[in-house]
């Protein structure tokens, strides 16, 4: 069974990511693409628009002097929405990050219109990116 | 198309059985070794081992909320080896009102049946002031 493009196209964008490659997102996200982070962290808000996402993809690798990762382990999408589920490792301030989070995806047209992140541990996420 | 996944039929036969429907789909899809995870901070926020505990955890949802408690299902998608399911919850308790989306991540045998289920709210603060 063959993936939906839209799973398709958020491997490519997981792929841009950690090729550093975040020019190559306008292939997946819409223009006037949302992404909200849940929490009490610094990340914490909604992010809109393409370049708002970038800065705040830029920002992961910032904080963690360039070693967060992230590794998709399962992709489902169809016309109309999409989820991944990754793995994200990163270090900063001597805490060690290593988490399975999710991205909740509202699909337009094909491409990513919202995106909702839910890492499975809240409290680890926003502590990891506190501070 | 995954939508239309067989095991999608799976996702939606629980849910029928929440809503009322034939329990026989619980024990039929969700495997008996089955470890359905809510993280958190809350009192439900547990790892549930086996069908057993996964099963007082439901009773505990409607005993908490005066069986108030309701899990509607609003998409699902799936395909050989995971599902994911997106439905309105909603109840009372103590006062306090929920009526949020939440998310199953699934993870499938090779029979689709329902072996690590992780439930995910996708407003955890509203979530936890909830079952706090």
């Amino acid at each position: 069974m063959s993936a939906h493009p839209v799973a398709a196209s958020l491997a490519r964008g997981f792929a841009a990511f950690a090729a550093g490659d975040l020019a190559a997102l306008e292939t997946v996200f819409a223009p006037d693409a949302t992404w909200t982070i849940r929490g009490r962290s610094p990340l914490a808000g909604t992010y809109v628009g393409l370049a708002e996402i970038v800065a705040m993809l830029r920002r992961t690798a910032e904080l963690t002097g360039g070693t967060y990762r992230t590794e998709p382990s399962w992709l489902l999408a169809d016309d109309e929405r999409a989820v991944a589920v990754y793995r994200a490792r990163g270090s900063r301030n001597g805490r060690e990050l290593d988490l399975e989070q999710s991205l909740l995806c509202r699909v337009e047209e094909g491409r990513i219109a919202a995106v909702l992140a839910l890492p499975l541990d809240q409290a680890v996420f926003d502590a990891f990116w506190t501070v | 198309m995954t939508g239309g996944h067989p095991h999608v039929g799976g996702v939606r036969r629980v849910f029928d059985a929440f809503g009322g429907g034939d329990t026989r789909a619980l024990l039929e899809v969700i495997a008996e070794e089955a470890v359905w995870t809510v993280p958190g901070s809350v009192p439900v926020s547990q790892v549930y081992a086996g069908r057993e505990r996964i099963f007082e955890l439901f009773r505990d949802t409607r005993r908490l909320t005066d069986q108030t408690y309701r899990s509607e299902l609003r998409w699902a998608l799936a395909d050989d080896t995971h599902a994911v399911a997106v439905y309105r919850a909603r109840g009372r308790r103590l006062g306090r009102k929920l009526d949020i989306d939440q998310m199953l991540l699934i993870d499938l045998d090779g029979e689709g049946r329902w072996t690590q289920i992780v439930a995910l709210p996708t407003d955890p603060a509203a979530f936890e002031a909830f079952w706090a």
